[in-house]
C-alpha cells in the first residue's frame, strides 16, 4: 500500500547523481525517465546479510551457521520503488528470494550495489516518511558502499525528518568501518532531540568493540550529560557483549544510586554471565546502600540461575 | 442466583436466625429481602485494619523515627444487586457514607453475622463475587474465617483468582499467629531488611525451587518478622504444601 506523497522527485535525484562524469546511464538516470509504475532493480548486499521471509537481518558469519539462522539465505537486495508523476511514493526492500513473475513495471535488472547505494542515500535526503527511512535501509545493506558519511550528515541535517535522522543513526551503527565510531561519539549529546541522543548511544553499543566500551563509559560518568541519557550509556553498554569488566569498573566510578542501579539491572540481565552473576551476589552480600543491596538481592530472585536459590537461602540463614 | 449459592445462604440465614432473637431478621434475610440496587453496610473491623477507603492494611509499619497510627475504624460494604443476584462486592475502611445515595443502608450490623454471610458467599459463589467476598470476611472483628478460607484455597473447582486470595489470607493469619506466639518485641537485626527481601527474592524463582526454601525458612527461622514474611510469600504461591503448613500453624 502507497503511504504518503514523498515531497522529493526521482528526477531531482537524478539530476542530483548527473554531476557523476561517466556517459553511460546510472541507476538514477535510468529512474528519472519514468513517470509512474513499478521500477525494480537488485544489488548486490554487502558481507554478512540475509533475508529470511519479510525479515532481514545483518549476521555474523558464525551465527550463519547457527540453527537459529539457517533458514537465513544471503542473497541480492531486491529494491521496488513505486512512482506517482515521478516521484517516488513507496519503496520495499527484500533481500534474497526472487521477483514474482507478471509484476508488471520496470526491471532495471542487478546494477552495481555502489551506484544504487548512491541513489538511494540521495533520494533518502529529499524524501520523507517511509520512503525515506527504507532507502536508508536498503542503502545500508548495499555491497562495498560507504554509507556512514552521507548518514551522519543525514543524521545531522535539521531539515530532515526526526524518524529518517534516526533510521540513519540507526544504520551507522551497523557500518563495518571502525571510524564511524568517531564519528558517532562526536554525535553524543549533539541533538537537541532526547530520542536521537539515545539513538546514538544504541548505534554506538550496536557496533560494539573495546573502544565503544570506552565511551559508553566515560558517557555515563560524564556529569555534563543529562541523567536519562547516561543511564542510555549504562543500559547499551550492559547490552554489549563481554561489557562485564567494564560494567564493574563503571559501577566504582559512579557515584549517583540512579546510575548504579542501571549496572545492577545490566548484571541481571547478563544471560550465563559468571562474572556478572557473582558482582550481583557480592553486592547483595555487602553493599552497604541498602537501596542498591536491595535491588541486587531483588534480581538475584528475577535471574534464571541455580546459584541463586542457594545464595539467598544463605543470606537468610546467615 | 445459582442453585447452590442460594441453598448455602438460605440454610445460613436459617441457622442465624435459629441463633437470633424472636421475630428479629436475620443479616441475610435483610440482604436477600432487599430491592436491586445498593446495599450498604457497616461492621467492625479486626484490629490493626488501618487505612482509608479501598486503599487499607493490615501490617503494622514502623522504623524508629516513625509510627503508623491505626484509628480503629469500622468496615463498610456495598453490595450491588440485580435480579436478585450479588453482582458487586466493594469493601472500605473509615470514611463515611456520602449523604443522599438510594442505596438501602442496613446500618451496623454484627461482625460475625458479616463474616458469616461474606464467607458463605466466597464458598458459593464464582468468579469475582467469590474473590470479592473473602477480603470483608477476613478483616471483620474477632470472627475466625481460616479454615473457611483453608477450605475455599484447596478447592480444585474455585477459580485461581480465588483460590489465590483465599490462600493469601491464610497465610497472613498463619503469620499473625507466629508473631503473636513470639510475643517479645522483635530483636534489633541490620540485616533484617536484607533477609526479607531475600525471602521476596526467593519467591519470585520458579515454584519447585522456592517452596522448598520458603517452608524450610517460614518453620525454622530463628526470627518470626522473617518467617512471617516467607508464610506472606508462601500464602502467594497457592502451594499445597503451604496450605498445609498454614494449617499445621494454626491448629497449634
Amino acid at each position: 500500500m502507497i503511504e504518503g506523497i514523498a515531497r522529493g522527485t526521482a528526477a531531482a535525484v537524478a539530476a542530483a547523481v548527473l554531476v557523476c562524469p561517466v556517459k553511460a546511464q546510472t541507476v538514477a538516470d535510468r529512474i528519472g525517465e519514468i513517470r509512474d509504475g513499478a521500477v525494480r532493480m537488485s544489488f548486490a548486499a554487502r558481507d554478512g546479510v540475509c533475508g529470511r521471509g519479510d525479515r532481514t537481518r545483518i549476521v555474523s558469519r558464525t551465527k550463519r551457521s547457527d540453527e537459529r539462522w539457517s533458514g537465513c539465505d544471503a542473497g541480492l537486495i531486491r529494491v521496488a520503488l513505486y512512482l506517482v508523476d515521478g516521484t517516488v511514493v513507496d519503496l520495499e526492500t527484500h533481500v534474497g528470494g526472487r521477483w514474482r513473475s507478471g509484476g508488471g513495471g520496470v526491471d532495471l535488472g542487478t546494477v552495481p550495489a555502489l551506484e544504487a547505494a548512491d541513489y538511494l542515500m540521495t533520494l533518502a535526503a529529499v524524501v520523507d516518511s517511509d520512503p525515506g527511512k527504507e532507502a536508508v535501509f536498503a542503502a545500508s545493506l548495499a555491497d562495498s558502499a560507504t554509507v556512514w558519511p552521507e548518514l551522519e550528515r543525514l543524521a545531522r541535517d535539521r531539515s530532515r525528518p526526526e524518524e529518517i535522522r534516526r533510521q540513519a543513526i540507526f544504520w551507522m551503527g551497523h557500518a563495518v568501518d571502525d571510524d564511524v565510531v568517531d564519528a558517532l561519539t562526536g554525535m553524543l549529546g549533539a541533538f537537541s532531540s532526547d530520542r536521537l541522543n539515545e539513538h546514538v548511544v544504541m548505534a554506538l553499543s550496536q557496533h560494539g568493540g573495546p573502544r565503544v566500551a570506552d565511551v559508553l563509559q566515560d558517557l555515563a560518568v560524564d556529569e555534563t550529560a543529562s541523567v536519562a541519557l547516561r543511564g542510555r550509556a549504562v543500559f547499551w553498554l550492559g547490552q554489549m557483549k563481554e561489557s562485564t569488566p567494564a560494567l564493574i569498573e563503571l559501577y566504582d566510578r559512579l557515584e549517583s544510586t540512579e546510575l548504579r542501579e542501571r549496572v545492577i539491572f545490566a548484571y541481571a540481565h547478563k544471560r550465563n554471565d559468571e562474572d556478572a552473576m557473582e558482582e550481583l551476589m557480592a553486592l547483595a552480600r555487602s553493599e552497604t546502600n541498602g537501596e542498591l543491596r536491595g535491588k541486587a538481592i531483588f534480581w538475584l530472585g528475577q535471574v534464571r540461575d541455580p546459584r541463586a536459590v542457594q545464595f539467598l537461602a544463605e543470606l537468610i540463614n546467615r | 442466583m445459582n442453585n447452590e449459592r442460594r441453598a448455602a445462604i438460605v440454610m445460613l440465614g436459617a441457622m442465624m436466625l435459629s441463633a437470633a432473637p424472636s421475630q428479629a431478621q436475620t443479616l441475610v434475610e435483610r440482604i436477600e429481602g432487599a430491592p436491586d440496587g445498593k446495599v450498604r453496610m457497616t461492621f467492625a473491623a479486626r484490629p490493626g485494619t488501618c487505612g482509608i477507603g479501598e486503599s487499607f492494611t493490615t501490617h503494622r509499619h514502623q522504623d524508629e523515627d516513625w509510627e503508623w497510627v491505626c484509628d480503629p475504624s469500622p468496615l463498610r460494604v456495598v453490595l450491588t444487586k440485580e435480579d436478585g443476584d450479588v453482582t458487586r462486592i466493594r469493601t472500605f475502611v473509615g470514611g463515611q457514607w456520602r449523604e443522599g445515595s438510594t442505596a438501602l443502608d442496613l446500618g451496623t450490623v454484627p461482625a460475625r453475622e458479616a463474616a458469616e454471610y461474606f464467607v458463605t458467599l466466597a464458598e458459593h459463589s464464582h468468579g469475582h463475587i467469590s474473590r470479592d467476598a473473602i477480603r470483608p470476611a477476613t478483616l471483620a472483628d474477632s470472627v475466625l474465617v481460616w479454615p473457611a478460607l483453608l477450605r475455599i484455597a484447596r478447592d480444585d473447582s474455585r477459580g485461581r483468582d480465588t483460590k489465590r486470595a483465599a490462600a493469601r489470607w491464610v497465610g497472613i493469619a498463619a503469620g499473625d499467629v507466629v508473631m503473636e506466639r513470639t510475643g517479645a518485641a522483635p530483636v534489633e537485626d541490620p540485616e533484617r531488611e536484607a533477609r526479607e527481601q531475600a525471602v521476596f527474592a526467593l519467591s519470585r524463582l520458579p515454584r519447585d525451587q522456592a517452596v522448598p526454601e520458603l517452608l524450610e525458612v517460614a518453620r525454622t527461622h530463628r526470627d518470626p518478622q522473617v518467617r512471617k514474611r516467607a508464610l506472606f510469600w508462601l500464602g502467594e504461591t497457592g502451594d499445597h504444601r503451604a496450605l498445609d503448613l498454614f494449617e499445621e500453624l494454626l491448629r497449634r
